[in-house]
């Protein structure tokens, strides 16, 4: 065949072609060799001689498009509504394939003749769409016919059976042949527009969607109150939960992707948005009870509905605070700082497995927890008094860190003191915290009573993972002053042969730096050294200051002990004790007894220090005495008598009692100079940095630097008087609500 | 009517110059330094280049004030005076000069009109306000004592009383634990009494108000609140921080 232009019958060719197409349309047999001619003549009358025919090509195969689908509504509709749906259905499968087809057998006209007339892609986009007076391909001109002239009319009775067919897979009494019929219905309202590039979906949603939405909250809203008439809570969220459940997969089954989401919004509003306060009124019964399905539920349920879920979660919240504020002021007995770590991790530990396996890990839930913690753990009870936790936790770390642990294995100790970070974050007053902790520490390691050095050590790399380097920094300090120290004594001992000194005893020092360690110089009280003594502790001086020159060495007597060898009793016996005790004693080595007032020359001590430990020596029996009171006349003599099954032993020391309320309070106000120092230093660092902040830009930046507590505004504000006042800053000139930084 | 009393505080000033200088140029320009010091001498303590408590008590005689006037503080305030009850040589010499007066007569001219410029213009009350602290400090002191503040508080506002004063006193005086006033807390009461009026309602504690303020008003909260009784009140005022008097 030629493809040069040629002059057409178009009538001949266009009844061919009619005949040809009908056979397309209907999926009739249309052999190869048809095909191929009306393919040929498709082209022959486009490219046309003297003028192209496609236009009208056009028109006519519109106008027959417009006769085979009135025809087929007209079958369609011949059964009326008994059969509309399966018959729609089945002409619908023919069509749309047969459309398909008659679409390729118009190729030429497609490509070349109506795409050249398009429109661009921008300017249907952005442009106005115009589309009724442009001409489509074949394709879409046949889907469009469709709509207008199927669709358009019947719309009302499609959508009528269509709500029908589904109320009655709702109500479970489905004819399932029919499903796929709803199906192919419902998807042809989506197809049917679905080459188009812009709000395909709109005829799916304006003649199908929105009623089914309506139909469909019509349908729950009933069912809501039917079933909230007949069952009870519990038993109304099961059977919500299957019903969202069924309906899920029914959009599934029928509908477009994009309507599951609305009809659940649909359901939940009706389920659950407007029986909102039933449900919530529910709520505190099973939170109290602590109903795990039932909570389970109510979760999935409220969690659909924006804020609703707030009531749930302020619900645990309360449940949660109550019932341990109630455990923590019901304890009573022996070691209450165990007690009460244990049971607030008990109740963390319970109340997070709760909230992981009924709320799905909720974070909203999770930080209910946490403020219920935070709160019980930082409660007080008289708002006059400190909260005792910070020193609870310090006193559980002690115990479990000294040498007296009672039948525990390290692991366990060890799995403790890791659990009892969980507390201590939740401590507001950790610098509170850390000042107990580290007069415990020091105790610890002046009176060599940790259990191991290594789980120390990992306790305050724990801390200091938790709060930082600036808070552990000090008990670092004091851990590696008691490891250097044994390198020192090693050099005296060392230096003390090479100098070939004798010091006549054995003696060890611990070196400590004065800032890390809670151990106040006002302590040092007034002692003459025994002569014994004196020798060894030159010595260390001077090796010490020869070594290190510059540095101050003052001597915390009152916290070192030492042994003591009897030789003057039955056996001899090795005694340790503190060394003011050690100090009494000596004396008597070149007398066997002393009068009071004789000791406290020789010795110097104060009052209350002599007779707090000439008391112990008193009561250990290692010293007689005339008389019950003691005055300055009293004599003292050693008891020749002595006698111990032991032969080796350490005397009581001589501890001063410590009223624990008072030390809590003097902790308490250590702790606030503190703060108000740091915090003046905290402003001071600020406002250099910035050079003039507004008075809340200020405030800000300050509690954002306080890690280790939680300063009041009323406390900055008054560190922010006490700096003006010092003139470190100054409130600028023209504004009463900005300082600025005085250089 | 506004705009008069506005200006009026200045065209007195102005029209007694002209009058003066109408009246004999001379008696104006001639303020002498020499009647000044003489006036001086005839007060100062004999052993001191200074009038002390006997003869500013004397002066005050004169002028027909008692010495606890505002109007003494004002003429304090003209002068520059360092410390109460004491003058200098050359405060008074200074300040003479500045008042452009050389008798007790003139200063007793001169008062009333400051007064009543006090009165009218906020910026001159302010150097007033603030002038009055440092006069209220001893030597060596940077705190003024509650009892010395309340004294100069009452005085001060003489004019310009603010509606919130006297339940502001009524707090001090409650209040024994507080027991100095820093510089800031006077200088910034002003500011909280113009603003505020006599409606504590309006007080925004996140405002850069000095502490003191805080407890105040939530003292006179808890006064107005009929649940909670004046005793917890106290109770909470006096468990906050006490305002150091040394340092």
């Amino acid at each position: 065949m030629s493809l040069k232009p040629k002059r057409v019958n178009f009538q001949e060719i266009w009844e061919n072609l009619e005949d040809t197409m009908k056979g397309v349309i209907t999926l009739g047999k249309v052999p190869r060799n048809i095909w191929n001619d009306r393919f040929s003549d498709i082209y022959a009358l486009c490219v046309a001689y003297p003028e192209p025919l496609a236009d009208k090509l056009y028109d006519e195969t519109k106008s027959f498009l417009d006769n085979h689908v009135k025809s087929l509504r007209d079958d369609v509709c011949a059964e009326g509504e008994q059969g509309l749906l399966k018959n729609y259905h089945q002409a619908w499968s023919e069509y749309s394939q047969g459309i398909n087809y008659l679409h390729r057998l118009f190729l030429y006209l497609n490509q070349q003749h109506i795409n050249k007339s398009r429109l661009s892609d921008a300017e249907i986009i952005y442009g106005n769409i115009g589309e009724n007076q442009e001409q489509m391909e074949i394709g879409e001109l046949g889907l469009d016919i469709w709509k207008r002239k199927m669709i358009e009319p019947l719309k009302e009775k499609l959508l009528k059976l269509l709500l029908n067919g589904i109320h009655l897979d709702r109500i479970h009494n489905a004819q399932q042949d029919l499903n796929a019929v709803i199906r192919g219905v419902i998807d042809s309202f989506v197809s049917v527009q679905e080459y188009k590039k812009k709000g395909n979906l709109d005829l799916y949603q304006k003649i199908f969607e929105e009623p089914f939405l309506e139909a469909t909250g019509e349908f729950y809203k009933c069912e809501a109150s039917k079933l909230l008439q007949e069952y009870t809570i519990s038993q109304y969220m099961e059977k919500v939960i299957q019903r969202l459940h069924e309906e899920s997969l029914r959009c599934k089954r029928f509908l477009h992707l994009s309507s599951e989401v609305k009809v659940r919004m649909k359901c939940e509003q009706h389920f659950v948005a407007d029986h909102l306060a039933i449900l919530h009124g529910e709520c505190a019964g099973m939170v109290k009870a602590e109903q795990r399905q039932d909570l389970k539920n109510l979760y999935l349920l409220l969690r659909s509905v924006p804020t609703a879920i707030a009531v749930l979660i302020s619900t645990v919240l309360d449940h949660i605070k109550q019932l341990s504020l109630q455990t923590v002021l019901g304890l009573r007995g022996d070691n209450i700082p165990a007690q009460f770590i244990e049971s607030m991790l008990n109740i963390h530990k319970k109340y997070k497995q709760l909230i992981a396996e009924v709320f799905e890990g909720d974070q909203n839930l999770m930080g209910a927890l946490d403020k219920a913690c935070s709160y019980v753990i930082n409660y007080r009870q008289n708002t006059n008094q400190p909260c005792r936790s910070p020193e609870l936790l310090a006193k559980y770390c002690d115990l479990l860190l000294k040498k007296s642990s009672k039948g525990m294995s390290d692991s366990e100790i060890d799995d403790r003191l890791s659990q009892s970070i969980i507390i201590f974050k939740y401590i507001d007053d950790k610098d509170v915290f850390q000042k107990f902790y580290s007069r415990m520490l020091a105790k610890r390691l002046i009176h060599q009573q940790s259990q191991s050095m290594d789980a120390e050590e990992a306790m305050i790399n724990r801390l200091k993972q938790a709060c930082g380097y600036e808070f552990t920094n000090k008990l670092h300090r004091m851990f590696t002053d008691i490891s250097v120290s044994q390198d020192l004594n090693n050099k005296f001992n060392q230096w003390l042969k090479e100098s070939n000194i004798d010091v006549g005893i054995n003696f060890s020092v611990y070196v400590l730096q004065a800032g890390a360690w809670p151990l106040g110089q006002t302590a040092v009280t007034p002692f003459t050294l025994p002569q014994q003594l004196e020798k060894s502790v030159v010595s260390f001086e001077n090796f010490y200051h020869h070594s290190f020159s510059g540095r101050k060495l003052t001597w915390l007597h009152h916290l070192c002990q030492g042994e003591l060898k009897l030789y003057y009793l039955k056996k001899p016996y090795i005694i340790t004790m503190q060394t003011f005790q050690m100090a009494i004693l000596l004396l008597f080595e070149s007398n066997d007894s002393l009068s009071c007032s004789e000791v406290q020359n020789q010795l110097q001590l104060n009052p209350e220090q002599f007779s707090r430990h000439i008391l112990s020596l008193i009561e250990c029996k290692l010293i007689n005495t005339d008389s019950e009171m003691l005055s300055d006349s009293t004599t003292l003599s050693l008891n020749m008598n002595y006698s111990n099954k032991r032969t080796r032993l350490r005397i009581q020391a001589a501890v001063q009692k410590e009223n624990p309320q008072q030390e809590l309070e003097q902790t308490v106000t250590a702790v606030d100079e503190d703060r108000k120092l740091y915090l003046q230093a905290a402003i001071v660092r600020i406002m250099k940095l910035r050079k003039i902040l507004s008075h809340n830009s200020l405030i800000h930046e300050v509690l954002c630097q306080s890690e280790s507590f939680a300063p009041t505004i009323s406390m900055i504000k008054k560190c922010i008087e006490a700096l003006i006042d010092k003139q470190y800053i100054e409130r600028t000139p023209n504004s009463t609500d900005e300082y600025s930084y005085v250089a | 009517g506004s705009i008069r009393s506005t200006f009026y505080p200045r065209i007195p000033v102005i029209s007694r110059n002209n009058t003066l200088s109408n009246d004999g140029l001379k008696k104006e320009k001639t303020v002498s330094e020499a009647k000044i010091n003489n006036l001086f001498d005839s007060y100062r303590d004999p052993a001191e280049e200074q009038i002390l408590t006997e003869g500013i008590e004397r002066l005050c005689s004169d002028l027909h004030l008692s010495p606890d006037e505002f109007k003494v503080l004002v003429l304090a305030w003209k002068l520059d005076a360092q410390q109460m009850c004491r003058f200098t040589r050359e405060e008074f010499v200074n300040g003479l000069k500045s008042l452009h007066t050389d008798s007790i007569r003139g200063i007793q001219v001169k008062l009333p009109e400051i007064v009543n410029i006090l009165a009218q213009d906020a910026e001159q009350f302010k150097s007033l306000y603030r002038f009055t602290f440092k006069f209220g400090l001893d030597a060596n002191q940077r705190i003024l004592p509650s009892d010395m503040a309340i004294c100069l508080w009452k005085l001060v506002f003489t004019v310009r009383e603010p509606p919130i004063l006297s339940r502001w006193l009524t707090f001090l005086e409650c209040h024994p634990h507080i027991r100095g006033i820093p510089r800031d807390t006077w200088n910034m009461f002003l500011n909280f009494a113009e603003s505020i009026g006599n409606d504590l309602s309006t007080y925004d504690d996140t405002e850069a108000w000095p502490s003191i303020f805080d407890d105040f008003v939530e003292f006179e909260n808890d006064k107005t609140n009929q649940n909670v009784s004046i005793i917890n009140a106290k109770d909470s005022v006096c468990n906050s921080d006490m305002i150091p008097m040394t340092e």
